[in-house]
């Protein structure tokens, strides 16, 4: 594992523990970063494999030990993001940033469309007020994602290794 | 395929910014230009006097400034002071400090439990509006639902003729429904916690935000000044 990565996972553990505090707000700026989504995206995009699926999980067992069993919708909706992902968009080649970019927006779009069919089925929510409840979070956690992705697929922790010269 | 070149663009600006977000988003502009004014503005003895009576102004006006919060604090206190006179409710501060950050949750947890005396069902506020309801106290910590959660329930009065209905979440927002058709509410109505006892001070829930009919009923859409996301300071209303 490289450094870029071990360090890559450490400040993942501090974002999903840290943004249960509400004294952490300027982390997840003021609760309007959903960071398991994010994490979500971020695996989904970089190639899902069988080991990422435990702290996914793990993430979203975490947080619903917080909450009640409403958010039990949430959670059902990233896992069919999970799951329809692995079903249709994992075959395809995504070594673009366009496309990449193109694919957050997509999975947050199918993520809050699916808790929108479930919300607006079970408790008759109508379209505006949902898109005025989602809106900024969307819009942080495309943001964060994006950068993320920048940080982790486009760039790497530097290799140049020291050289010694003799003269 | 983008070149390499251009992602090193698109990443120095992302890169860009973000630093930019954070500058401002922390206020550090002001701060570095009030470092700058104050340390490298230029002085000469010409402008000497004038500068001196601009700090003097500045300094007067922070103090006006201090002095119109000690003002508020006072009123706010007696505010506080007119509700224990009333002798009907306590006010118990506290603390959200857990909130899991999933988009549509809709619980927080309270730094105060049962050792001080928070029961189930008690009210919970912001400095402006009612925030949730108490569902589930332990002995340092307790439980509460935001007003937006499917579990929220309220009696409320609505309007100056204090129509009565009941509140509750829907998972995203707040709305009243069975309110008889025949009654007078308007955009922008004030809706308070029900209070039966005259003379008592009522707690302010939110405004009409929209009047809709729906099976021969009003149905009410309540728009609630307090930010569920950034909700840190409340305080517990204990009937007494």
């Amino acid at each position: 594992m490289s450094k870029f990565l071990l360090l890559f996972y450490l400040c993942s553990v501090l974002f999903v523990f840290l943004t249960v505090y509400t004294s952490a707000s300027l982390i997840d700026f003021g609760g309007l970063t959903d960071p398991s989504l994010v994490i979500i995206i971020l695996i989904l995009i970089n190639g899902i494999k069988k080991r990422n699926i435990l702290p996914i999980s793990l993430i979203l067992l975490f947080y619903l030990s917080f909450t009640d069993y409403f958010s039990l919708i949430e959670v059902f909706s990233k896992l069919l993001l999970v799951f329809l992902f692995i079903k249709y968009v994992k075959n395809f080649l995504w070594q673009s940033f366009r496309n990449d970019i193109f694919l957050i927006i997509a999975c947050l779009s199918i993520c809050y469309f699916i808790s929108f069919i479930i919300y607006s089925i079970g408790f008759g929510v109508d379209i505006g007020s949902y898109l005025e409840f989602i809106i900024y979070p969307m819009i942080f956690n495309f943001f964060i994602s994006t950068i993320l992705l920048i940080i982790i697929k486009y760039n790497s922790w530097p290799k140049i290794q020291d050289q010694v010269y003799r003269f | 395929m983008l070149s390499r070149k251009r992602l090193k663009q698109i990443f120095l600006f992302f890169l860009a910014s973000t630093i930019l977000f954070i500058f401002f988003f922390l206020n550090f502009n002001f701060y570095f230009s009030d470092f700058l004014v104050r340390n490298f503005a230029y002085k000469s003895d010409f402008m000497s006097e004038t500068s001196v009576l601009k700090d003097k102004i500045r300094s007067l006006e922070t103090q006006i400034g201090v002095h119109k919060e000690i003002v508020k604090e006072n009123e706010e206190l007696r505010n506080l002071l007119e509700l224990k006179e009333a002798g009907k409710y306590r006010l118990i501060s506290s603390e959200v400090i857990i909130k899991s950050p999933l988009t549509f949750n809709s619980v927080g947890i309270l730094n105060k439990g049962l050792d001080y005396g928070i029961v189930k069902d008690s009210i919970v506020i912001s400095t402006t509006n009612v925030v949730g309801i108490i569902s589930k106290v332990f002995k340092t910590y307790s439980e509460f639902n935001f007003t937006h959660s499917p579990k929220f329930n309220l009696i409320v009065f609505i309007g100056p003729d204090k129509v009565a209905g009941i509140m509750k979440g829907n998972g995203i927002s707040s709305y009243i429904k069975f309110v008889p058709l025949e009654s007078n509410i308007k955009v922008g109505d004030s809706i308070f916690i029900a209070n039966n006892i005259e003379g008592s001070l009522s707690f302010k829930v939110g405004v009409v935000d929209k009047v809709e009919t729906s099976q021969g009923f009003l149905t009410i859409k309540v728009k609630n000044n307090s930010n569920p996301r950034g909700v840190k300071f409340v305080r517990i209303i204990k009937n007494e």
